[in-house]
């Protein structure tokens, strides 16, 4: 079968306490599909942030037996670097890694954003067009609807960064934008945690942990969504999303909005989620 | 006994000299963390200092334990301190471990605190060495044994280790010619340790929270639960906070077969040791745990 190549853009502290585990699920899910190959992971994080996302994404990969992956962003030397210096220096080797990979690799990558825009913006700015480095782009686009559920707590009810956004409308691949809706569909709470348990253990005491300390905080309930996820679900099983096309400022790009068989989609999530951390760590 | 440091005693810390014989496994997958974060705890401590890490078998072969622990104080930038090879089984003899225990007793006497958390192999080989050994050391602290079932979720059905491993040794080190602290399995359940204790690290080292956390969860997959108890640290914090544990002094009366099945029986001809049961504040005890861990940083983590 051939693998489908995908870069993703990625900005998640997952596995510290009380960061959001959706985008460390897609990631996981992402990892684990026999369908996808990742390329590489960008990694962005604002300021102080980073040092916390590229631990967590170190610790990620280890835990995940996949040390071999390339991941921009992470900072050479973290002591002497600033995060806009590591962060500039993540853009070059992007930049290059893009610019040798067409040349040798054959066809382009999915990029996957669900992360923060640095490095894609700062690589951005150092080519002709970033799209066009790539055979589609699937981003995660936040508050393109209000929410309007209980327990709704995503932080961010803005739309995607608009240097970002705006290279992606430009772009001439296939653009595929997710919003909340489909997420909505999909909750984490105590119900769900119920089937991660038999599908993975340690995922669900790092969600049982996250879910608590919400609960735990009076002015948050203790549901939450995964918002992350379709977008990643989509790349391994498009055919599980309504997609409707839309046109705004005279460029046309596909929205989801929604995900039609939840059922099938929970199953393929707890099935590549059962496979997560089979491998031995070592020192 | 000696009571809990003052404030001013803390400013100019009387310095307790430490020497760690212990199973250490941290950074092994799927092996316990427990000697590791001892280890780790005693190095932040201002009060302390370590003269030397004996290794013995336990928790794994010696095969294991002693390069497990050598680099675990090169990750933690402490290669300074000597980490010696000990006992592979009962029957071993001597080991550089064992001369190394009764050499640093002989030439510190009366100092040499020594904190005893994995099998007692090397001490009954120093003892059986040197019968001095016992009597030139200040005290052994040590963690191991129980007295009933553990009623515990995932720990009902656990094998003592440190004890049993080599019960005729243990049976020795209860009635050493010094003073001896037991810290059995009953108390060490006050101390969980889980993903809500694990979380303060991550404010003050990421590194030795993600290794922390990589071990908590893959203890997950065995036990159930990713849980596990700070059983080791003990032992350790008992050297500087006495008082934290009500002295409980009985006779234990085992033999070394009970004490092999990790037994532990009081009786009236026993050898007497001191056996607290519970710890007068948890949550202070806690926080004197996360204030050593604060200290120390490792170098690039384990991998």
């Amino acid at each position: 079968m051939m693998k489908k190549r995908v870069i993703v853009n990625y900005s998640s502290a997952f596995g510290l306490p009380g960061v959001q585990p959706d985008a460390g699920m897609a990631l996981i899910h992402l990892l684990e599909s026999k369908s996808i190959k990742l390329d590489a992971i960008v990694v962005s994080g604002a300021g102080p942030e980073l040092n916390r996302v590229t631990a967590a994404i170190d610790w990620l990969l280890k835990f995940s037996g996949r040390t071999d992956l390339r991941v921009f962003g992470r900072c050479s030397d973290a002591e002497e670097k600033t995060a806009d210096e590591a962060e500039r220096e993540a853009a070059d080797l992007l930049t290059a890694f893009l610019n040798e990979s067409e040349k040798t690799k054959g066809g382009k990558a999915v990029l996957l954003d669900i992360g923060e825009p640095q490095v894609l913006k700062l690589a951005a700015a150092r080519m002709t067009s970033l799209s066009d480095y790539f055979s589609a782009i699937v981003f995660w686009n936040p508050g393109s609807t209000p929410p309007q559920r209980r327990g709704a707590a995503y932080p961010h009810g803005s739309l995607q960064d608009e240097t970002l956004y705006s290279v992606y409308t430009e772009s001439c691949c296939p653009l595929t934008s997710f919003g909340e809706e489909a997420a909505f569909q999909s909750p984490l709470d105590i119900d769900e945690l119920v089937d991660i348990r038999s599908s993975s253990k340690p995922l669900f005491y790092l969600l049982k942990d996250y879910l608590l300390c919400r609960a735990a905080d009076a002015n948050i309930v203790s549901q939450d969504f995964l918002y992350r996820l379709p977008p990643a679900v989509y790349l391994t099983n498009p055919e599980l999303f309504s997609i409707q096309e839309r046109t705004k400022n005279g460029f046309t790009f596909n929205i989801c909005p929604y995900i039609t068989d939840i059922k099938a989609y929970n199953s393929i999530l707890h099935s590549s989620w059962t496979s997560w951390h089979k491998q031995e760590a070592s020192l | 006994m000696r009571s809990r440091p003052t404030s001013s005693e803390r400013r100019y810390p009387p310095v307790i000299k430490v020497i760690v014989d212990c199973d250490n496994t941290f950074g092994l997958p799927k092996l316990p963390i427990d000697d590791g974060q001892t280890i780790i705890y005693l190095l932040g401590r201002p009060d302390i200092e370590i003269v030397g890490i004996t290794t013995t078998f336990g928790n794994s072969g010696i095969d294991d334990v002693y390069p497990a622990t050598c680099e675990l104080m090169k990750k933690l930038g402490r290669t300074d301190i000597p980490v010696l090879r000990g006992a592979s089984d009962y029957s071993t003899g001597e080991t550089e471990a064992s001369e190394f225990l009764i050499g640093k007793a002989a030439e510190f006497k009366g100092e040499i605190n020594l904190i005893a958390i994995g099998t007692m192999a090397n001490l009954k080989t120093a003892s059986d060495c040197d019968p001095d050994f016992f009597r030139n050391l200040c005290q052994i602290t040590t963690m191991g044994g129980y007295f009933h079932r553990l009623p515990y979720k995932g720990w009902c059905d656990v094998k003592e280790v440190n004890f049993s491993g080599d019960g005729g040794a243990a049976w020795r080190v209860f009635r050493a010619e010094c003073p001896v602290t037991i810290m059995s399995a009953h108390i060490c359940f006050a101390l969980p340790f889980g993903l809500r204790e694990l979380a303060p690290v991550a404010d003050w080292d990421l590194e030795q929270y993600f290794i922390m956390l990589d071990l908590l969860l893959e203890s997950s997959e065995f036990l159930d639960d990713a849980q596990d108890y700070l059983w080791d640290l003990l032992p350790a914090v008992y050297l500087s906070y006495p008082d934290l544990f009500p002295d409980r002094k009985i006779r234990i009366a085992s033999s070394p077969e009970e004490i092999e099945s990790g037994i532990l029986r009081s009786g009236d001809d026993g050898a007497e040791v001191n056996v607290p049961d519970y710890i007068l504040d948890v949550e202070e005890c806690y926080a004197i745990i996360n204030d050593a861990w604060k200290k120390v940083r490792f170098i690039g983590g384990l991998r």
